[in-house]
């Protein structure tokens, strides 16, 4: 019962806060100086193609009642626009052509960082303070303060340049004539690049909140019962020692869609964010708002979900119901 | 039995805490360095126009384009307009440095005032607030900047504002935070029971208080706007007319991926990692000395 | 793998020897203001089925002791020396894995705070099962009957409830009771239980107590009771150990250390207990000053800082453990309690006015304090 409100009133919340997200999204375009349709058609264009495109857009409409308009087209059938800058395409298909590539970009991203990062942050909260401990705590440290257009440029160096490895650009889909094995090779540097600085934030975040667990009482008491060290740090220590991680993960599709946009642009990659970028040049400002309601919403919803999973890694929480 | 311990019982938590060494609290030689970095950058950024530098914008025909480092005066070699790469390095300081000063006078007197008055207030004053700057956390950052350039223009002035906005809710975080802490302290406490009222206890007794730990925490931030603006450069979401290290980059990609020239985009790049490097060891320095958890974020 | 060679067989006691040996054994820890003597020469025999009671305040080195004994302390900084030998095997200096092949089978240990000590994340079940399955081999469903039976040996109602709940489900005395039935999942030969009652309510102490006797009696198996309070160690242990300053300072079978007190300490400790025979509101006798910097101990007897009977001597020669006309009874003093150069060097400091002696002898606590101060001048005024 009590556990039903709880998730009620974060469901209501939700939605309040998606609704809100949308309602911004939807004034991005009153930022503009003058109208969107002069935006859209360019300066030059007639009088009545404005006025035309006015009346479809219901730009004479007041603004909650275009808000109305816009929220339920969205809502009742995806309706994010037209692309009227270039191709007139409807904004929902090339968000949904473009989506895999990011999708596939950012998945990989978290997996790769967790499985690197997980046992390093073990081995060094375990070796606290030693050499490697030191190093890795050091170079993490590094990767952070690396922006990620500054990395892409360094690994095409040595792993293209240098190498011959990788290549320096393009992409082959997933479905493509060559398979899975050019699909990788092809997001082997881009995703390199998204890995360094996701590993590095989840590796510190771990590793201080697993030294801090280590510390516990609870960790004594099973070394106390000879259980050997590998147990005691995947089965004691890590559970209590991710809440945080947690956290940051979820925190983090909103870092890595950044770093997404980034690498997409670097290495050529169609994906999402190389739609915002091409459409700004394109000045198809209705496709970058589709983007923006789009990552927007996705990342509140995942917040959503991660907050969820507190209650499944802390029994704690279950009985909270909060 | 007295309960005085004058060594504590070392128990299995103490004990198996590794033995480290006292950190002193000065800046060690990596410190030093980093802030030497920063100096000569921030010097070398603002005497610009009167140092005897290439003009930046004017391109030397007498050499090919992307030429290597160290030809016919060019020290850092020239990009693939012909432009003076050590010249544009000089001149794209003055951006990240702009960017710097103006997260730290308004993102954080903005963001600090709603974590103060959230923080000291509570209740709905509290809610309202921290419900704002959710809202904007809800936008992933870069994905909000570039909202902001498509819809208010591409100029250095709205691209210094989005980023300054984008930096409100850290700020407005960590100030909350500390302001809550140190709400509940005995010197507040007893200043309100001497009679201040609250603006005076806000005032005096809380914001100096809360100032250290922001300032401290300020260069974290910092940094991320310098890579929040390099990012926008490097995209070309930013006016052509900026000089700056991410645009360096970005003209450096194509030399880089198709011609095999790496200077181009490889000494911008190792500029901006070693601006950010030394703003964040400095920062992460100044925050353990304030005790300020990067978690709090 | 080298699990099979963490397959022991619960054997029954075998005769030969003691079951711990410590002898001349210290634990320091280097730290930056120098070495700390946590526990600094202690010797010690326990023999199987028996229980010793290390009795001690805050500080003394008495957690520290057991702790090490076992070989819990891995920290780079702890250093040990001496001999400790379990069954006859020597421990200081035994590798991490031959340890830990010990830990939970040959001894275990229950901790201070059961809100603390248990996994907040894990079942009971599980906490109790792991080390069944780890060392004993068990599958998971004869690990788990073995478990629901241990709840119900130490004392837990509704056990097969218990196994799928978390530690914060359960009240501090149940959480101590599964702590127990953890410790004695594999069958140790012997128990440590430090401070196993401080943490919990008064009401369910004895509780505690009980059943840790109770289990100790039924399983043949030696037990050390580490605590600050003589009261809980008074019924139910055979030899009692007092510690003070990282040294033992006397130690006696139970009954003579309470019928014939030697070290001016363990009287003090005793004085400090009530009494039921006593008036209400009769004034408890506290020790003054604190215990002594582990980092600098005095050159002499470490109490006499504190000691109502403290002489010139005291203060320079440390004294040596001597054997009492009791067998199995030593202490560490130059003027002992009941002897009558004892009580001639009390008389001669009350006649001297030693706040020390005052307070020992009216239980002003005021005048207690300032013991400390006056013996930093200069032992012998």
């Amino acid at each position: 019962m009590q556990i039903a409100r709880a998730v009620l009133s974060r469901l209501v919340k939700l939605v309040v806060v998606v609704l809100i997200v949308s309602f911004l999204t939807f004034m991005l375009t009153k930022l503009l100086p003058g109208d969107l349709t002069n935006t859209l058609l360019g300066p030059e264009a007639s009088g009545p193609a404005k006025t035309a495109l006015q009346k479809e857009l219901g730009l004479d409409k007041p603004i909650l009642v275009q808000y109305w308009d816009y929220l339920s087209g969205v809502v009742t059938h995806g309706d994010l626009g037209t692309a009227y800058g270039t191709s007139n395409f409807p904004v929902k298909d090339l968000l949904f052509n473009r989506l895999p590539v990011t999708l596939e970009l950012m998945l990989l991203a978290q997996l790769v960082s967790l499985v690197i990062s997980v046992p390093l942050a073990m081995f060094s909260a375990y070796r606290a303070n030693s050499l490697a401990d030191r190093s890795i705590t050091a170079g993490a440290f590094g990767l952070i303060s690396l922006p990620s257009f500054a990395m892409s440029v360094f690994l095409v160096y040595v792993f293209s340049l240098q190498l011959d490895l990788f290549p320096a650009v393009g992409f082959k889909r997933l479905t493509g004539p060559e398979g899975i094995g050019a699909n990788l090779r092809s997001v082997a540097l881009p995703v390199a690049v998204l890995v360094a600085g996701v590993t590095a934030v989840y590796t510190r975040l771990l590793r201080s909140d697993l030294i801090a667990t280590l510390q516990e009482d609870f960790i004594l008491m099973a070394r106390s019962k000879g259980l050997p060290t590998w147990h005691i740090l995947l089965r004691h220590a890590l559970r209590p020692s991710s809440f945080s991680l947690l956290t940051v993960f979820g925190i983090n599709f909103g870092a890595l869609i950044g770093g997404s946009i980034i690498v997409e642009y670097f290495f050529s990659l169609p994906g999402l964010g190389l739609l915002v970028v091409e459409s700004f040049y394109k000045r198809d400002l209705l496709v970058v708002q589709g983007v923006v309601l789009v990552v927007a919403v996705a990342f509140v919803v995942v917040n959503f979900i991660v907050d969820a999973l507190y209650a499944v890694l802390d029994p704690r929480v279950r009985r909270a119901g909060a | 039995m007295t309960d005085v311990l004058p060594v504590p019982e070392v128990t299995g938590a103490a004990a198996a805490e590794p033995h480290e060494p006292r950190r002193k609290s000065n800046l060690g030689v990596a410190g030093w360095l980093a802030a030497i970095w920063l100096l000569v950058v921030s010097a070398a950024a603002l005497l610009a126009p009167v140092l005897p530098l290439d003009d930046p914008r004017i391109t030397d025909f007498a050499v090919p384009n992307n030429a290597s480092p160290g030809t016919a005066g060019h020290l850092l070699g020239t990009d693939n307009n012909g432009f003076d790469i050590f010249s544009r390095i000089i001149w794209g300081g003055r951006v990240s440095l702009i960017v710097a000063f103006a997260v730290l006078l308004f993102g954080m007197t903005v963001g600090g005032l709603i974590g103060l008055l959230a923080g000291f207030f509570r209740g709905k004053l509290e809610t309202a607030l921290m419900s704002i700057v959710d809202i904007l956390l809800a936008f992933p950052s870069l994905v909000l900047l570039i909202a902001l350039v498509s819809f208010l223009g591409p100029e250095l002035r709205n691209v210094v504002l989005g980023i300054c906005i984008v930096s409100i809710p850290a700020f407005a975080r960590i100030s909350r935070a500390t302001t809550l802490t140190f709400s509940q302290r005995e010197f507040v406490v007893a200043a309100r029971a001497a009679g201040a009222g609250n603006g005076r206890i806000l005032v005096r007794e809380i914001l100096p208080n809360v100032i250290l730990p922001l300032l401290a925490f300020g260069l974290l931030v910092v940094a991320i706007a310098i890579v929040a603006e390099g990012s926008l450069a490097f995209l070309g979401l930013t006016s052509t007319e900026t000089i700056s290290w991410g645009g360096m980059i970005n003209s450096g990609r194509r030399p880089l991926q198709e011609d095999n020239v790496a200077h181009v985009a490889m000494i911008p790049a190792v500029v901006m990692f070693l601006t950010v490097l030394a703003v964040n060891f400095l920062g992460d320095r100044f925050r353990a000395a304030f005790d300020v958890k990067d978690t709090a974020l | 793998m080298a699990r099979s060679t963490n397959r022991r067989v619960i054997a029954a006691p075998t005769s030969e020897g003691p079951l711990l040996v410590v002898d001349d054994f210290r634990t320091h820890f280097a730290t930056d203001a120098g070495l700390v003597r946590a526990v600094d020469g202690v010797s010690l025999t326990l023999e199987r089925g028996k229980t010793l009671g290390i009795v001690g305040e805050s500080g003394s080195g008495k957690t520290v002791l057991s702790r090490s004994v076992m070989g819990l302390l891995t920290a780079r900084n702890v250093v040990r020396s001496g001999s400790v030998r379990l069954n006859g095997q020597e421990l200081v200096g035994a590798s991490p894995s031959q340890l830990r092949a010990l830990w939970g089978t040959d001894m275990a240990m229950v901790f201070q705070d059961p809100m603390t000590s248990l996994n907040p994340v894990m079942k009971i079940g599980r906490q109790i099962t792991e080390g069944l399955r780890y060392h004993l081999e068990l599958p998971k469903d004869e690990a788990l009957a073995q478990a629901l039976q241990l709840l119900e040996s130490v004392g837990i109602p509704d056990p097969r409830r218990r196994l799928e709940q978390y530690p914060h489900e359960l009240s501090g005395g149940m959480r101590q009771r599964v702590t127990i039935a953890i410790a004695l999942a594999c069958g140790p030969h012997l128990l440590f239980a430090d401070e196993p009652t401080t943490a919990l309510d008064v009401t369910v102490q004895a509780q505690i107590l009980d059943l840790l006797q109770q289990q100790q009696r039924e399983r043949y198996m030696a037990m050390v009771l580490v605590t600050h309070d003589l009261g809980v160690v008074a019924g139910r242990t055979d030899e009692i150990a007092v510690m003070y300053a990282g040294q033992i300072v006397e130690k006696a079978p139970t009954r003579t250390l309470f019928t014939d007190v030697r070290m001016p300490y363990t009287e003090a400790l005793l004085k400090s207990i009530p009494k039921l025979e006593e008036p209400s509101h009769t004034r408890l006798q506290i020790i003054g000053g604190r215990p002594p910097d582990l980092l600098r101990p005095p050159s002499g007897c470490r109490f006499a800082p504190r000691c109502p009977y403290a002489q010139a001597k005291c203060h320079t020669e440390p004294p040596p453990l001597v054997e009492a006309e009791t067998p199995g009874h030593e202490f560490r003093c130059w003027f002992p309690v009941g002897t009558s150069a004892g009580q001639e060097a009390l008389e001669r400091n009350l006649a001297q006015h030693l706040p020390a002696a005052e307070a020992a002898v009216t239980g002003d606590s005021h005048a207690a304090g300032l013991v400390e101060a006056v013996s930093d001048t200069g032992g012998d005024l």
